[in-house]
């Protein structure tokens, strides 16, 4: 039973900005995540938790200031992860990782985990493209593949006219 | 059988032609046997005869709902490999290796459109939303619509093109408009209360119509669990663990009563299950229906493998007339796991959570403003 305690720390307000998004679609990052707010953590992996539909993995890092704290970053379903060749003993706890992305506008220790790795830069990802070469110049940061992007405004679009009915 | 007798018995001695009788007796019951095999074919059946329908299946696609572009009918075989590649490619670009010196991303976000909402998101570490077209009898159809034979949806009734331009003038997140109450908040909507939120959400229901019906291919989470008994039907969907039950043989309930994935009836008609669903909400999954929805699916099962996932939606206060779809189920080693959306539903927390935190901060600055 999740029993996160919450206390709003009065901070600079950060006026969230949605771009091009007139209705958000499921887990709406645009709602959860502050763009104001972007972290690179560092750290080993303390605990992970592989539940459907998303897996947690929680990440110790540390601060500038030598302290430490764990922080919790979501990641796919387990047929997903298991289909990039991820099951529940390919990450070891103590693994490194780097995980780059946004901090939960509560300001909790969550954060949308955009892009985890191991610490060597290494994705997570082992599972094979059966194809060989990757895409040339492609950016890896850039958002999803066309189809995914089909997929994306479906449900968006989908999600959009539930809201207006 | 005609037994001949003839003469004396002689007992513990068969008779050359009751060998042979024999013989072509047991010759016709292995025909027979044969011929019942071919004509049944290689599907697996209950003891009533009915096809099995049970068991896990994957029923994701790439194949879009809706024709795009081009208005071919089918996909060649090289045009739907290439797919296949592209997806593959797209796949292990989505998940190149990064740079392990890498700074945090930029301060107001990354400019990552879509549900991604410029924080970025949805990379392929969290989706699956297929791999490649779905076949059917040898052939890549180009959309899950194959009536029209446009393969798009039918033309929209003017009260429905009413109705959505109300809802656009409302504008903002989800037609909401800021109505005053949360002067603080600069966006279209408070975020107040869980219920402004959509139902995945809140795990209440699946979204893209995953569980619908019609139940359609979506971001993730696409397998599906048939269980299937003589009385009823069971058709489970994993995400948000949407369960939808059809009885058999069964009476539509009463007008007055509404059920979230409608209710549902079904009978066989030869080695088709048949699956009538009315009585929806006023907030079907299938987000562009109306209560007034009815749909009919079909399965059937197209080899021991694959089963095809038939059907056919008409809403009058919606469509000009019904429309068609389908697509193919492929069968699945992979198990439907344990949906734990509640209990890992940190979501929500961050969406109230940070909407709060703006409202107080909010506060603050204009009780520091009105102090000045």
């Amino acid at each position: 039973m999740n029993n996160l305690k919450r206390t709003c720390v009065a901070a600079l307000c950060a006026v969230p900005v949605l771009v091009g998004v007139k209705a958000s679609a499921h887990h709406a990052f645009g709602a959860e995540f502050d763009p104001n707010r972007p972290l690179i953590l560092r750290g080993p992996v303390v605990k992970i938790e592989w539940t459907n539909p998303h897996a947690w993995f929680h990440i110790e890092h540390t601060n500038e200031d030598g302290t430490k704290t764990v922080w919790m970053v979501e990641a796919g379903t387990p047929n997903t992860l298991l289909r990039r060749g991820i099951h529940r003993n390919s990450v070891p706890i103590g693994t490194q990782v780097v995980v780059d992305g946004y901090q939960s506008k509560d300001l909790s220790m969550r954060a949308n985990g955009r892009n985890m790795t191991f610490a060597n830069g290494q994705t997570m990802f082992m599972g094979s493209s059966g194809t060989g070469a990757p895409r040339d110049g492609a950016d890896p940061t850039e958002g999803a593949t066309a189809d995914e992007q089909k997929k994306l405004d479906a449900a968006k679009e989908a999600d959009s006219e539930k809201e207006k009915e | 059988m005609r037994t001949e007798r003839t003469g004396t018995h002689r007992p513990g001695h068969f008779r050359l032609i009751t060998w042979i009788q024999l013989a072509f007796a047991v010759a016709a019951v292995v025909l027979i046997v044969y011929a019942a095999d071919i004509a049944w074919g290689d599907i697996p059946r209950l003891s009533d005869g009915k096809p099995d329908l049970s068991g896990y299946y994957d029923t994701a696609t790439i194949t879009p709902f809706e024709r795009r572009g081009s208005s071919e009918e089918f996909l060649s075989a090289e045009q739907a490999e290439q797919n296949a590649r592209r997806t593959a490619l797209g796949l292990a670009a989505g998940s190149a290796n990064q740079d392990p010196d890498r700074e945090a991303p930029p301060v107001g976000g990354d400019g990552s459109g879509g549900a991604a909402g410029n924080v970025g998101g949805y990379d392929s570490f969290w989706v699956d939303p297929g791999e490649n077209n779905f076949k059917i009898d040898g052939k890549y159809p180009t959309s899950i619509i194959i009536d029209p034979p446009s393969g798009r949806l039918p033309e929209v009734t003017e009260a429905a093109r009413e109705r959505r331009r109300a809802a656009f003038r409302l504008g903002g997140d989800y037609g909401r408009r800021n109505d005053g109450t949360a002067w603080w908040y600069p966006g279209p909507g408070p975020y107040d209360n869980p219920e402004v939120r959509p139902y995945p959400d809140r795990c209440l229901s699946g979204f893209g119509s995953t569980a619908g019906p019609p139940m359609l291919s979506t971001l993730y989470n696409n397998h599906k669990r048939i269980v299937q008994t003589p009385g009823h039907v069971m058709i489970l969907t994993e995400m948000v663990h949407d369960a939808r039950i059809v009885r058999m043989n069964g009476e539509h309930a009463p007008d007055d009563v509404r059920r979230w994935f409608g209710d549902s009836i079904g009978w066989w008609e030869d080695d088709t299950l048949v699956v009538e669903t009315t009585n929806f909400t006023d907030r079907p999954n299938f987000a562009r229906g109306t209560r007034d929805m009815r749909v009919v699916e079909r399965f059937s099962r197209l080899d021991e493998d694959t089963v095809l996932y038939n059907f056919t939606v008409e809403d009058p206060n919606v469509w000009e007339r019904p429309f068609t779809g389908q697509y193919a189920w492929q069968q699945t080693d992979e198990p439907v796991y344990e949906y734990a959306c509640h209990e890992g539903n940190y979501s929500m927390f961050g969406i109230l959570g940070g909407a709060r935190r703006m409202e107080r901060e909010a506060m603050e600055k204009a009780a520091a403003d009105s102090g000045d």
